[in-house]
């Protein structure tokens, strides 16, 4: 099987490398990547959507309709990870043991995380609220609003964090970041234009068009933020706890 | 006189260099005559070109390796990830070599949208009221749909992770072990 597997890795290694001859140089300012599409994002979105961060230009307005279903790929990936391992009754041994209980040792542990934990959550609002303007965005602050709230799991225990959190809340979430998403593209469907045309939103909002992409924007970066939030959050609990919810690592 | 040269070129043409001895003799009929030491020198001239030709394609050869290091480094990545993935037997060692997969893919992709003195694709004046008025151009910043790719990619690996060791957990509860032939003999049983 080895053998197989290393005939396997130098034949396609042989191939790529030939392969690789014929791509650009690295740093090539005129490779085809960077001369057919990505021009007209770097000189048109200003205009167009009024948001200087590119990246979050393209990722919400121009390539919404993709990045909405990488909203529901991880809506489906905690939906999954949920149906294979939670147990509400524990039916056999537990898979991961629990860390033996040291009520002294975590003092000093507990208090920097009590510290801490809010100042990533503001730091998290930021990093979402301007993501348009300063590298940041929906996917970025919502893993580290659900960082914030798996240091608080692993500092304290689980159940600690799941009493400020609640699993329902937290499943409720993870769809309701997904419904704000499609939800915002289902009303400039009903204000007339198409799915997602956050330019629809000018009217309502009394904003000219151009400003309304950048303010759909932000409103699907807060759904993507929420959805990512809950379900990294909801992975973590039920990863670390073999699906009962009651002690984890 | 005239075999001897035939055996020149002959030989010279095992070489692939029959060319060149063909254009000594046309240019200098007269001068050109076959002393064994002008053969030597023509021998010499011979195998400088040949040398001329290797180190021009060694430069060429050392131009790939350093101008092109991203694609080996990303199909390096690529080719351990993959060779976990088909050789471990350890599924968590599996799930490793997923993972690299990835980060190689990501690795990629990043590179290709690098250009050389660009900066991140944010533009810099875009907080003041004339943002649109200043000229923007696309050499200044560096390519952001591999970003914005990578970005959503990643998003899907840490998915992919997270039910890939749920799955785990479960294949060790149903077998008690992630031993592939482990597994493969409880199944038989």
């Amino acid at each position: 099987m080895k053998k197989a597997a290393l005939l396997i890795i130098v034949a396609l290694g042989i191939l790529l490398l030939r392969a690789a001859e014929d791509l650009p140089e690295w740093g090539d300012p005129n490779s085809p990547a960077s001369t057919h599409l990505s021009p007209h994002y770097l000189e048109k979105s200003m205009e167009e959507t009024s948001v200087p961060n590119i990246v979050t230009a393209v990722l919400a307005d121009y390539r919404g309709y993709d990045t909405m279903f990488e909203a529901v790929v991880i809506f489906c990936a905690g939906i999954t990870v949920l149906t294979i391992l939670r147990r509400t009754h524990r039916q056999d041994e537990k898979v991961i043991k629990p860390r033996p209980k040291r009520p002294d040792a975590d003092v000093i542990l507990q208090t920097a995380s009590r510290l801490l934990v809010p100042v990533m959550q503001i730091f998290a609002l930021y990093v979402v609220a301007h993501g348009h303007h300063s590298p940041g965005g929906g996917f970025q602050g919502g893993v580290i609003l659900g960082a914030s709230m798996i240091l608080l799991a692993i500092s304290y225990d689980i159940q600690e964090a799941l009493d400020r959190f609640k699993e329902k809340i937290v499943l409720i979430g993870s769809a309701m970041g997904v419904l704000i998403y499609a939800g915002i593209g289902a009303i400039c469907l009903v204000l007339g234009r198409n799915f997602l045309a956050y330019a629809a939103w000018a009217k309502p909002l009394g904003i000219t068009e151009v400003e309304a992409h950048s303010h759909g924007m932000l409103g699907v970066e807060i759904g993507v933020a929420i959805t990512v939030l809950c379900i990294m959050f909801s992975l973590y609990v039920d990863l670390a706890s073999g699906g009962d919810l009651d002690e984890g690592l | 006189m005239p075999d001897l040269l035939t055996k020149i070129s002959g030989t010279c043409e095992v070489f692939g260099f029959k060319a060149e001895v063909e254009k000594v003799k046309i240019a200098n009929p007269s001068v050109f005559s076959l002393q064994p030491k002008n053969v030597k020198r023509l021998k010499a001239s011979l195998i400088a070109t040949k040398l001329s030709k290797k180190l021009k394609r060694m430069e060429e050869t050392l131009q790939y390796i350093i101008g092109k290091y991203n694609y080996w480094a990303a199909i390096i990545l690529l080719l351990i990830g993959l060779y976990g993935m088909i050789a471990k037997n350890n599924l968590m060692k599996k799930v490793i070599g997923m993972s690299i997969f990835q980060a190689a893919i990501i690795l990629f992709y990043v590179s290709i949208g690098e250009k050389k003195g660009a900066t991140i694709p944010i533009l810099s004046h875009g907080h003041s009221d004339h943002a649109v008025e200043h000229a923007i151009e696309a050499v200044q910043y560096a390519n952001p749909l591999p970003h914005v790719l990578m970005l959503t990619a990643i998003v899907v690996g840490v998915s992919t992770l997270g039910v890939a060791l749920a799955i785990l957990q479960k294949v060790y509860r149903v077998h008690r072990t992630i031993e592939e032939d482990e597994i493969l003999e409880t199944i038989d049983e």
